[in-house]
């Protein structure tokens, strides 16, 4: 994770230095707001002092701009991540759905239904929040690549 | 019977009036809206602060607004596509209006047209899958999404607008022109480009401010090129132009200082295009009345 965040801050630039080929790191990211940089950059503490060589405006574009450049990193969902680009693992914890919902994976954010505090939801409100945490969304959830909390 | 026809006479002339007002309003609507929107940030920011500063850094804890690396990336790299592509545009103009026998010069007609078809995503699809890693290869850096890839595309993208265009113009020089010349003993090639060409010149400048409005206005295909960091411009670094500034951003930009910045950009934007489209139509009347 360390090494992670002195990457994407440009106190390391090459891959030899964490044990590659002499390659120069390309540093892929998203655009600013983009609500996985701001997942990326709060887990890994470097929040406004990313070197980007790339600001791209889609999860897609950055697996694909990644998996044309043998020197690049990026970050993106677990749900996107496809063959053409190689997951890393971080402390040894490889990600998947195990290893998000257990916590040993650390670069992981959950996303969170809001609901208004003392008031009470409309039934049809209540009915998409029930589903939505039942078991049998569940297996939806999983099936788009996300983690689901049962 | 006669007044009938005048009244629907003047029905006529007035829906045509309505349809053309259609188009002067909207122009008048999007300047109105532009200057409106885009005019507080400016005045929050500052006028010289926003222009010259070299930093942009919008969702930092103390965010700052300087677009001069946009402002000389749009003009580097329109200045880029069109030292590219309007060389290749002209000759291809002159070969197709003057010297191409029929059969070709359908063929390449069509394929001009075709191009002016893709979409612009297309356009940065391909270059970010070929170009971009091409250019990491050839020049040996580490990453090819860059000023120079940018241009390329831009370059390729204004192919056809300037070949349409400047070969509708030398088509329609007048026959006696070149035949007179040709009688006084000029070669083709001679009468090409010394009657043809200067006979048709406005309509080829034309065609180049065609070129530079699109190449100054495009953002998709260079938003996936160019790698859209906020740098002064540089030709293998990665840059973010006039346009992708507000477009990255915009998605995502709540309400506030940042959002009003991104409209104060596409301002300057639009006057750059008003600027350009000045600047050649004075030229081009110059040229006209000279």
């Amino acid at each position: 994770m360390e090494t992670i965040a002195q990457i994407y801050t440009g106190q390391i630039t090459n891959w030899k230095e964490v044990g590659g080929d002499d390659a120069e790191i390309v540093l892929i990211g998203r655009e600013s707001n983009s609500g996985t940089r701001d997942g990326f950059e709060t887990v890994t503490g470097t929040a406004d002092q990313c070197k980007y060589r790339q600001e791209l405006t889609s999860t897609g574009d950055v697996i694909t701009a990644v998996s044309q450049n043998p020197g690049a990193i990026g970050y993106a969902s677990l749900a996107s991540v496809k063959d053409s680009v190689k997951a890393l693992a971080v402390g040894g914890v490889t990600p998947s759905e195990a290893t998000v919902k257990d916590g040993s994976y650390a670069i992981q954010r959950p996303f969170v239904l809001v609901t208004k505090t003392g008031t009470a939801l409309s039934e049809t409100a209540q009915s998409f929040f029930d589903f939505v945490t039942s078991a049998e969304a569940a297996g939806i959830i999983s099936d788009a690549g996300a983690v689901p909390v049962h | 019977m006669k007044s009938r026809k005048r009244l629907l006479e003047n029905t006529v002339h007035g829906i045509f009036l309505i349809l053309g007002l259609i188009t002067v309003g909207s122009v008048l609507l999007i300047t109105v809206y532009l200057v409106i929107s885009g005019i507080p940030a400016i005045r929050e920011i500052g006028l010289v602060k926003f222009l010259f500063g070299k930093t942009w850094d919008s969702s930092a804890a103390e965010p700052q607004f300087g677009i001069l690396p946009f402002i000389l990336t749009s003009v580097y790299g329109t200045a880029g596509a069109i030292l590219l592509g309007v060389p290749v545009g002209f000759f291809t103009a002159v070969y197709l209006a003057k010297a191409a026998p029929a059969r070709l010069k359908s063929v390449v007609s069509q394929a001009v047209s075709l191009l002016a078809g893709i979409p612009s995503v297309v356009y940065g699809l391909v270059g970010m899958l070929v170009l971009v890693p091409g250019i990491r290869k050839v020049f040996h850096v580490a990453d090819g999404a860059s000023l120079l890839a940018a241009i390329l595309v831009l370059a390729v993208m204004i192919l056809p607008s300037i070949i349409k265009v400047s070969v509708t113009a030398l088509e329609s020089v007048p026959r006696e022109y070149e035949d007179a010349s040709l009688a006084l003993g000029a070669t083709p090639t001679e009468t090409w480009f010394r009657v043809s060409v200067p006979a048709a010149k406005s309509g080829i400048a034309a065609a180049v401010v065609l070129g530079v409005g699109r190449a100054i206005g495009e953002a998709m295909a260079v938003m996936m090129v160019s790698g859209n960091v906020a740098n002064m411009p540089s030709l293998f670094q990665s840059v973010r132009f006039l346009t992708t500034a507000v477009a990255s951003e915009m998605a995502y930009a709540g309400a506030g200082l940042q959002r009003q910045a991104l409209f104060s950009i596409a301002l300057v934007l639009y006057l750059f295009i008003m600027l350009i489209n000045a600047t050649l139509n004075f030229f081009l009347k110059r040229s006209r009345e000279g």
